[in-house]
């Protein structure tokens, strides 16, 4: 597993399977979100609102827990990238063999992010 | 090994307190067809349904959903109850991809699952696994 800010590559190796990801940046250099042309990022940002499903296996009282990632992005700098995913050998389960691309600044789209993260512990679930 | 040991302890230990990192990342969001996203949601054994009105289902056709695919680097990452020296000796540094599929619905709510986690770190495996319960596995 090696990712590689220079190159702007990211490889994963498992078992018998394989991925492996390039990235191209649409900006020189990271940006604060919110500068122009960052607005399509917004949807990550509303993603990352809802809670996340946890299965701690020690939990008391209840099975199924949730946490948060709450990050920074006020302070985040980002910038569009294009993306081009080889997934090989069955690595991402039910997700299907094959090449993807993603053409970068748009809602459906791809990312360079540096952000400070705050990762909850598990609580019960709204 | 007994360095290991230890380092587990306190992450385990104190596993009702948050973590901090900075994430240096790359970021996806990418349609899929719901069949393919469906048996994630099975495994998961909760009662969740794709949501119809997610905020970009305008951006893809009726039978796709949306994958949120994190491809990144967790630097410095410290269990925030630990005093500064025990929180500085157990920091932890890791590549991990995630899997995740956003705006699932449960019980009327919006909930995120991450069904498949990779992290090249043995010691953030087991506490993935031990403090959230997620599908994490080892790569080298």
């Amino acid at each position: 597993m090696d990712a590689d800010f220079q190159l702007n590559t990211y490889s994963i190796l498992y078992k018998q399977g394989s991925v492996e990801v390039s990235f191209e940046p649409l900006l020189p250099t990271l940006v604060p979100f919110g500068s122009p042309g960052t607005a399509n990022f917004s949807s990550f940002v509303d993603a990352n609102v809802s809670p996340w499903l946890a299965f701690p296996p020690f939990s008391l009282f209840h099975r199924t827990q949730c946490a948060s990632n709450i990050y920074n992005f006020t302070e985040a700098y980002i910038r569009p990238v294009n993306m081009t995913l080889q997934i090989n050998g069955g690595i991402l389960q039910s997700i299907p063999n094959g090449n993807y691309t993603n053409a970068g600044n748009q809602p459906l789209g791809a990312w360079q992010i540096d952000v400070h993260t705050r990762i909850t512990s598990t609580y019960n679930c709204p | 090994m007994s360095i290991k040991v230890f380092l587990l302890f306190c992450l385990i230990s104190t596993s009702n307190s948050d973590i901090n990192c900075r994430t240096t990342a790359w970021w996806v969001l990418q349609p899929f067809l719901k069949s393919d996203l469906q048996p994630f949601i099975s495994q998961s054994g909760e009662d969740l349904t794709f949501n119809s009105s997610n905020p970009l289902a305008n951006y893809m056709n009726s039978d796709e959903y949306p994958v949120y695919f994190e491809f990144n680097q967790q630097n410095r990452c410290e269990e925030s109850s630990l005093p500064p020296f025990v929180a500085n000796l157990t920091q932890q540094t890791f590549a991990e991809f995630k899997l995740e599929i956003p705006y699932l619905i449960r019980k009327n709510k919006t909930f995120m699952l991450k069904p498949l986690v990779y992290q090249n770190s043995s010691l953030n495996v087991e506490a993935t696994r031990l403090v959230y319960g997620l599908p994490t596995y080892l790569v080298s």
